[in-house]
């Protein structure tokens, strides 16, 4: 599976809520120690909303802190959407669980 | 594995942000290429994470971000020249990334990276045929 196969996918719950593309994905170096000794990444989360300027710009990831105006016209958090909650995947749309989203918050 | 207030243990890394277009450099500081996508690997098992397998580099990886017909234009050419030329996509493995920073260090050699076939073709059939290739500047 590629990035890019997941970027800009429709995510919706089971109850047909629809939650927005996924803009970027969450990875966290918490994998098996390679080679290098430099552990892997494992992704754990995909942001997901309906607005992508902020995830591009990296203020919506918090990566970006100023200036003051742009942050507070681009940090609308999107939603974290664990990998475990999603319970089907395919090029067009991601179904996800609501309540599994619900209890990693 | 969680850490205090619930988030994941571990530093976090935005791939989108952090890791598409950024340079990457071998073991003696050349740059080697941009990111243009990742590969994960998917476990069978329904609980398990995917994990990053490799960082893929060039037109055909490109492509794939780039999407619409567009992409999926250039993509079907980067599948004919690589059938022509009976070569692989452009991948660094997971193994041969040393750190990521403002730019992604590897522990490999860049000519031992496909990455770096563009830059190589260019230098052995164009470069290498000018008079005077291969002498030092004086």
């Amino acid at each position: 599976m590629k990035l890019s196969e997941l970027l800009g996918v429709t995510v919706v719950t089971t109850d047909g809520e629809e939650l927005g593309r996924v803009h970027d994905a969450l990875l966290v170096q918490d994998g098996p120690v390679g080679a290098q000794g430099f552990a892997g990444l494992r992704l754990h989360a995909l942001a997901v909303g309906t607005r992508s300027f902020g995830t591009k710009l990296g203020y919506t990831q918090g990566t970006v802190k100023g200036p003051w105006l742009l942050r507070a016209m681009f940090r609308r958090p999107p939603t974290l959407v664990p990998w475990l909650a999603i319970v089907h995947r395919s090029a067009e749309r991601i179904v996800v669980d609501r309540g599994r989203i619900d209890e990693s918050r | 594995m969680n850490g205090p207030g619930g988030e994941p243990a571990g530093r976090q890394v935005w791939a989108v942000l952090e890791l598409l277009d950024r340079q990457l450099v071998d073991r003696d500081g050349r740059l080697a290429g941009k990111i243009d996508d990742v590969d994960f690997v998917v476990d069978d098992d329904p609980d398990a994470l995917p994990r990053v397998d490799a960082l893929l580099s060039g037109l055909g990886a490109l492509a794939n971000q780039i999407g619409g017909d567009f992409g999926r234009w250039l993509a079907s050419i980067e599948r004919r020249l690589a059938a022509r030329r009976d070569r692989a996509p452009s991948r660094i493995a997971w193994s041969d990334v040393k750190s990521i920073g403002s730019s992604v260090e590897l522990a490999a050699d860049r000519d031992d990276l496909d990455s770096n076939r563009g830059e190589r073709w260019v230098r052995d059939v164009i470069i290498d045929k000018v008079p005077g290739a291969g002498h030092e500047a004086e």
